[in-house]
């Protein structure tokens, strides 16, 4: 491994944080607030750590496949922690592990929060934090390959590395250009949303500030209601329908932006994604209905906001649903789990991944029927290979072992159950607010120091699809030095 | 991008880290220190001099109970000198005025207070009001008790006041450390990652070259010079390998 290399490739994914800090520090200062120094300060330590590789190592051709997890993992981390410096030297309730907290949630856009006043915060920190969703919600590394495209070989490496296999999946092209697809169609779809938002009635900052959070499917608002705060079924109804689709393949949607909007509605993995979404909406309406009898347009409204929200692991919130009913909240529990599609920017153990572990489960059930049958699993229409069945399920056993784990730990230092457990799948799903005292309407601020540590590493396991993550911190990864 | 500069680069960046951190340090902390003196100056001392007036209401109460008593001459004397007190502390409160809302609590005081001395100043002993303890209870007593809540109110006013600034200090002093951390910390950061690119771009290409010159000086030379930086040590070790090709074809000559 070659740490020049890694270093220059960290450098410049720190560069781009900068590049986000300095368009801050102008909305700061155009608006006259004290986030001014803090961001400038923030975007010198970005801006001079990143160029310092830079003046040493020359353009690297090629990376190997260490090089590039390990370029990728450390580029994460590296951006969150430059990410906390300008949230701690701002101060207020920004403890380093505050700080630290709101970093992370942003960067894995996963958008929990330790803020009980957001509207208190600087404009230009509203905006850093919106950003940081907007960086990490494509991915850092995939931000610096639409950025730099004369990466050559190395580009193809920090893709393999950045986005998973089934994320690849339904982008069938050279690596430039699956990268030239995944940018166009996250600039496209921010600046749609954002000019929707705004001709419904957004000021443009936070039209801005709430596109980058939808796209990302992040779910930092610059309110403290979240989205109740513009009371507005028109903004729900835009959202929504941007949460929808950043909760699909990016790849699926380009091509059916392109024309090929069979391809959209062809794959099964879109069919169930937008099914169980259609199902959540209908029993949580159902279920507030029986409630509250408060009519069904009421329930239908906030019920299909919540479920899009979660299910697409947004988080923005109209209403508390840590008041909702059982049923209800196990629906967003599941829904937390489970969230989006692969190959858009959702956490969580994708829909994918479900579509192969049920399909999984029916070619057990019919294997002990007919025990000398070859059963593939089928996944749009194709076979499922061997080696993809068996991540995905080591995958899904390993993400409920970790929430399983963390649940414990929280629980340990305090936290109650219910909070702990729906805490800890919203964090590692990149969902955002969980239930109980962290749900909605709440905050995460409240957590003891340990907790929120547990939790930032839940977020960083989760947007990393845990395997990267723990690969790096095995010591085998640094020992071997050879292969490139 | 020659050497000097690029190792200047290294230092320029921890310089820029520290001086930028050292002079926000500094900032804040004149800050800190100019709003400790605003507590002094604007809360300190409007509590002290409402403590000192309640204490000259409390020994003016006293006076007026001792000329109730027929006592004139300590009586007298001492109204005389809490009167002097008062007046003294309310004309230092009303040039302290800092906090909204102070002023008309002052001029609120200074309008009861006068009620309260005209209650007294009139002639006590030897008229029917003295021993009138009836007297005392409803027309001095109850005047004596509202300058005195209002001074309180004062105090509190400036209390509350001291409590804000003091925890905005509190907050400005925790600020002040903190560029000074954040500056720490990138700095050691520079210095592993400066330390790490100088020992392999420069260090380890200097013993190459020194390893090269050895090799050549025993008359062995590698056919690629393998240096991973470009620049002045890349002409360096080129340099050294055509010299030592000049000298072998020299003396294949000779």
């Amino acid at each position: 491994m070659r740490p020049q290399a890694i270093l220059r490739y960290v450098g410049l994914a720190l560069l781009l944080s900068c590049a986000f800090m300095i368009l801050s520090c102008c909305i700061s200062y155009a608006g006259g607030d004290d986030g001014l120094l803090a961001l400038g300060y923030g975007a010198l330590v970005a801006g001079l750590i990143g160029l310092l590789p830079l003046v040493f190592v020359p353009p690297v051709r090629a990376l190997s496949a260490k090089e590039g997890l390990t370029v990728v993992v450390l580029s994460w981390l590296l951006s969150c922690l430059v990410g906390a410096v300008p949230y701690v030297l701002w101060g207020g309730p920004f403890s380093l592990t505050n700080a630290w907290f709101e970093s992370v949630s942003g960067y894995t856009t996963t958008g929990s929060s330790i803020l009980s006043h957001i509207e208190g915060l600087p404009r230009g920190l509203l905006f850093w934090r919106a950003a940081t969703h907007w960086i990490g919600g494509m991915g850092i590394v995939l931000f610096m390959l639409a950025v730099l495209p004369a990466m050559g070989m190395s580009g193809g490496v920090l893709l393999r590395s950045e986005a998973s296999a089934l994320a690849r999946e339904g982008l069938q092209a050279h690596s430039q250009q699956v990268v030239r697809i995944l940018w166009r169609v996250y600039v496209g779809l921010t600046l749609a949303q954002t000019g929707l938002l705004w001709i419904c009635g957004m000021s443009l900052f936070d039209a801005v500030t709430h596109s980058f959070a939808t796209i990302a499917t992040g779910g930092f608002s610059s309110w403290d209601r979240s989205i109740a705060h513009f009371d507005s079924p028109l903004i729900e109804a835009v959202i929504t329908v941007f949460m929808v689709l950043s909760g699909l393949h990016f790849g699926l949607l380009f091509a059916a932006a392109a024309g090929a909007v069979r391809d959209l509605w062809a794959s099964d993995v879109v069919r169930y994604y937008l099914a169980g979404l259609a199902v959540g909406v209908a029993i949580c309406t159902l279920s507030l209905q029986l409630r509250d009898g408060s009519g069904w347009w009421p329930c239908f409204r906030v019920a299909a906001f919540q479920v899009a929200s979660v299910g697409t692991s947004t988080g923005f919130a109209t209403a508390d649903t840590a008041a909702w009913p059982g049923a209800a909240q196990l629906v967003l529990l599941f829904m937390t789990l489970q969230c989006a599609c692969s190959g858009s920017t959702s956490g969580g153990i994708k829909a994918d991944r479900m579509v192969i572990f049920g399909g999984a489960f029916v070619r057990h059930v019919r294997q002990l029927m007919h025990p000398r049958g070859i059963l593939p699993v089928w996944r749009e229409g194709h076979p499922v290979g061997r080696e993809v069945l068996e991540e995905s399920l080591l995958y899904i056993a390993t993400y409920l072992g970790i929430a399983l784990v963390a649940t414990l730990a929280l629980s340990a230092l305090g936290v109650d159950l219910l909070s702990a457990f729906s805490g800890t799948v919203a964090t590692m799903g990149n969902v955002g607010p969980g239930l109980g005292s962290v749900g909605s309407a709440a905050n995460f601020g409240h957590l003891p120091a340990a907790a929120k540590w547990v939790l930032t590493a839940t977020m960083l396991l989760g947007r990393l699809e845990i395997f990267a993550l723990i690969l790096l911190l095995t010591p085998g990864h640094w020992r071997d030095t050879a292969g490139y | 991008m020659p050497l000097r500069l690029r190792i200047h680069s290294g230092f320029l960046v921890l310089a820029v880290l520290l001086l930028v951190a050292g002079v926000w340090t500094t900032w804040e902390m004149r800050s800190v220190g100019s709003s400790v003196q605003g507590i002094l100056d604007e809360n300190y001392r409007s509590i002290h001099a409402a403590t000192m007036m309640v204490g000259a209401l409390e020994r003016e109460d006293s006076g007026v109970l001792l000329l109730l008593l027929g006592q004139w001459t300590e009586g007298r004397a001492t109204l005389a000198a809490a009167d002097s007190v008062f007046n003294e502390y309310l004309s230092f409160a009303e040039r302290n005025v800092t906090v909204a809302g102070e002023a008309e609590l002052l001029e609120s005081i200074r309008e009861q207070y006068t009620e309260y001395r005209s209650r007294w100043e009139r002639p006590i002993v030897d008229t029917p009001r003295q021993g009138d303890i009836d007297w005392y209870s409803s027309e001095v007593h109850g005047a004596f008790e509202e300058v005195r809540a209002s001074v309180t109110a004062l105090a509190e006013l400036n209390q509350q006041s001291l409590y804000r600034t003091a925890s905005s200090v509190e907050i400005r002093a925790s600020r002040a450390v903190r560029p000074g951390l954040v500056a720490i910390l990138a700095c050691l950061s520079v210095t592993v990652v400066f330390s790490f690119l100088l020992q392999h771009y420069v260090v380890t290409a200097i013993l190459r070259i020194r390893e090269m010159a050895r090799e050549a000086s025993c008359g062995r030379m590698p056919d690629e010079v393998l240096l991973e930086t470009r620049g002045e040590l890349y002409d360096l070790a080129n340099y050294v390998a055509v010299l030592y090709r000049a000298s072998l074809a020299a003396r294949k000559e000779a």
